[in-house]
């Protein structure tokens, strides 16, 4: 079913649920691993999912489809992700602990992180970006987002994604180069 | 010179993570429960707001008016003496109008009235309210 259909049937009467629950279904994967592969842990990617649908659920009535469905749920997401980012980041300065060596950890000790030396050497250095890099990186490398689609979700001018990207791009493969 | 490090090989682009099974299988139940959960505390609560209103209001009004008789009350502030003087008065007016509601009513009448029993309690109660009357008996 396509999202203007999905909309339309969420619309209807009594059928709110049943419509949304159809978003979760078509949507959450794609939604989830964009998350994951900011936090590493699949504890907290479940959880930022799960409040990014709420979140979703609350705004759907006032949704005035100027974007497309998915496009809102990426941002929503997004936004979920970056506020929980800050949130670590503060919590990691105030009991003088270094966040990203953290996420480098996780991906060590997690069971759920199946990759080879190589890629966890890449993933490593995504984890060592600052936020917002890591975000366009991710959208661009792995879900192979257009700048256009990215400007929409970050609300960020295509030059300065290019420009982002770029760098991003530059910092993995010097610390790639390093690691192997 | 050092190569620069590839990193668009396919084989790097490929998702390296994993999740529990049934992991998605169970998502949409999940959050289909807290969507609901969140629904049914949203009406109780809609229920509840005006009454708690009308409750609080009235809360107010009623502190309020408490908080100004308690201000104006005139035997608040009086000294020891001054308040025997004010409590004998009011004793004799009461003692003035239960006279006239007596002589009315034939319920305490003297002549045909048995004697009630009345409860210590009920006694030591009265007494507590009117301090007046204890110093009153204890000058005797």
């Amino acid at each position: 079913m396509d999202d203007k259909d999905l909309l339309a049937l969420y619309k209807e009467d009594g059928k709110g649920h049943y419509a949304f629950n159809l978003i979760v279904g078509k949507y959450s994967e794609r939604l989830y691993w964009h998350i994951r592969k900011i936090v590493a842990s699949h504890e907290d990617a479940n959880d930022l999912l799960q409040n990014t649908f709420i979140k979703a659920w609350n705004g759907l009535p006032e949704f005035r489809e100027e974007s497309k469905l998915f496009t809102w749920l990426y941002r929503i997401a997004t936004n979920e992700v970056l506020t929980f980012l800050k949130r670590k980041k503060v919590r990691s300065f105030l009991s003088l602990t270094d966040y990203s060596k953290q996420l480098e950890n996780i991906l060590e000790s997690d069971v759920y992180f199946n990759g080879d030396a190589t890629q966890k050497a890449l993933h490593k250095a995504i984890l060592k970006l600052p936020k917002k890099q890591r975000l366009v990186f991710n959208m661009r490398y792995f879900d192979e987002l257009k700048y256009e689609e990215i400007s929409e979700i970050l609300g960020t001018s295509v030059g300065a994604l290019k420009a982002s990207y770029h760098h991003a791009t530059q910092k993995i493969r010097e610390s790639l180069q390093e690691l192997l | 010179m050092k190569e620069k490090f590839n990193i668009d090989q396919p084989h790097l682009k490929e998702n390296p993570y994993s999740v529990p099974e049934g992991y998605f299988f169970s998502l949409q139940s999940t959050i289909s429960d807290r969507i609901s959960q969140k629904d049914s505390k949203v009406g109780l609560w809609s229920l509840i707001k005006p009454q708690l209103a009308l409750v609080s209001t009235f809360a107010l009004v009623f502190l309020m008016g408490y908080g100004a008789m308690k201000l104006f009350s005139p035997s608040v502030t009086e000294s020891g003496s001054e308040m025997l003087i004010t409590n004998s008065k009011t004793l004799e007016d009461n003692h003035l109008e239960a006279s006239f509601i007596d002589f009315f009513d034939d319920e305490t009448d003297s002549l045909t009235k048995k004697t009630e029993i009345v409860d210590p309690e009920e006694i030591i109660e009265y007494l507590n309210t009117d301090a007046g009357i204890v110093y009153l008996a204890s000058l005797e």
